[in-house]
């Protein structure tokens, strides 16, 4: 009988160790990040990109027509070398026309995806149209050092991804971070000064879906944000 | 009639109550031995980073807002069963109790202490600043589908709605109910999306002169219910 005991016993003790060994009843939540001296700033060489006037005779009247590429240059500066990226925002989110965008990508690819496209403003209850802000691949530097440009989505959130030499540079409001890196690396390096060349990409609706019999302003809105990393 | 029919309901049970004077109460014991059990899980190891933060871009006396991070919380039970959990702060002695903007998905602040988690200490022993744990109540699902956020905290019974999605740093157990009811649902599957919102002091308070960690912990443990 007490034979037959011990060995249930021993029996119990080691399911309690299975048991263990499959489930965890708990899980740690992490808080990082880390305080720097520093104090850092993004400037624009040019505070608008402008598209001119645009004769509306000239433009297809069902098909999206494209209006290019223009350049603009993206500076962060700080008074310490620390690491830092940089986000966007679309302010005129609500008159996003979904387009597609030819040769907006650093590497002249299509942007097609309304994740990565920007409100160009409306006529009326109209959609002109769509824009993208695209960090070229090429003219990147770090502190006057040409580096390669990094991108990650979700940085800090637990759905980070990691980060990686960027190919096409296509920004993705309100996701997507960017910064530079030393050549070939894929860990965010730290400057003082960082250089990012921008190219803004645009494109309208056809014109008998624009409507349009008074001249009317295209009007994108983004901002460009410190992304702490 | 009627008056007389209440009266004499309350004598009755006055009386009762009164006469009986019982020496003992009975206390039931219960529970379910169910096969099997649930464990939680956390985005990317349960990390949320804030990054690097300069701060010669941050006031320096007001608060700091820092912005919210999203995580989600998946328990995963290996037979159905009703399961809820709670949060405990690891790091609560570092607790500075500073307001906490859009702490909650219903846009809300948080003030109250119990709200709030430590963020960490600077190397003079400052207290860095505060973070909460919000649950999007709209978002919670069990098994794919979408319940309502339910919560009680420590010996108060019963389950409540949990409108706000406030969690408590201790003693709050949270779980999800079917859509208008106040029981707890049985599933395999849990999913809570949550939002960490940090706040740290104003730099002339924080004094930091060498790079310096926020340095949250909490853990979240399934509670069997």
């Amino acid at each position: 009988m007490e034979r037959v005991m011990r060995k249930t016993l021993l029996a119990v003790a080691m399911a309690g160790v299975a048991f263990n060994a499959l489930a965890a009843d708990s899980a740690d939540l992490t808080v990082k990040g880390v305080l720097v001296n520093a104090a850092c700033s993004p400037s624009l060489d040019k505070t608008e990109v402008s598209f001119g006037h645009i004769p509306l005779s000239n433009l297809d009247k069902t098909n999206a027509n494209q209006l290019g590429s223009k350049d603009v240059t993206l500076t962060i500066t700080c008074d310490n070398a620390m690491v830092m990226g940089w986000t966007t925002v679309d302010g005129h989110t609500d008159s996003l026309e979904t387009l597609t965008l030819s040769k907006a990508g650093a590497d002249d690819s299509d942007v097609t995806d309304a994740a990565n496209e920007y409100g160009l403003g409306k006529a009326g209850t109209v959609n002109l149209g769509s824009y993208s802000i695209t960090a070229k691949t090429t003219g990147v530097t770090y502190d006057g050092t040409a580096g390669d440009l990094l991108e990650a989505d979700n940085v800090g959130h637990g759905s980070t991804t990691a980060w990686t030499k960027s190919t096409k540079g296509v920004s993705k409001p309100a996701v997507r971070t960017f910064t530079a890196a030393v050549s070939g690396e894929t860990t965010p390096k730290a400057y003082k000064v960082g250089v990012f060349p921008l190219k803004v990409t645009a494109a309208v609706q056809g014109t008998d879906a624009l409507n349009i019999t008074e001249d009317t302003d295209l009007d994108g809105l983004a901002t460009i944000s410190l992304s702490y990393i | 009639m009627f008056k007389k029919l209440i009266l004499a309901t309350l004598c009755s049970a006055t009386v009762m109550s009164g006469a009986q004077a019982a020496d003992s109460v009975d206390l039931k014991v219960t529970g379910t031995l169910v096969n099997g059990a649930c464990t939680p899980s956390l985005e990317n190891g349960g990390v949320v980073d804030f990054g690097h933060i300069p701060l010669g871009n941050l006031s320096k006396t007001g608060i700091n807002q820092l912005g919210s991070k999203t995580q989600t919380l998946t328990i995963t039970c290996d037979s159905e069963m009703p399961v809820a959990w709670a949060i405990v702060d690891n790091k609560k002695d570092t607790l500075a109790n500073i307001e906490v903007d859009n702490a909650w998905f219903n846009g809300g602040n948080a003030t109250a202490s119990g709200n709030q988690f430590g963020l960490g200490e600077t190397s003079a022993g400052v207290k860095i600043g505060a973070y909460t744990v919000g649950i999007d109540g709209s978002k919670t699902t069990v098994d794919g589908a979408n319940g309502d956020l339910i919560r009680h905290d420590t010996n108060q019974e019963p389950w409540v709605n949990s409108d706000s999605g406030a969690t408590q740093t201790f003693g709050r157990n949270e779980t999800i109910a079917a859509k208008g009811s106040l029981e707890p649902l049985a599933g395999k599957v849990f999913v809570y999306p949550l939002k960490v919102t940090a706040a740290i002091q104003g730099t002339d308070t924080l004094a930091v002169t060498d790079d310096t960690q926020l340095d949250g912990s909490a853990t979240i443990s399934v509670v069997y219910i």
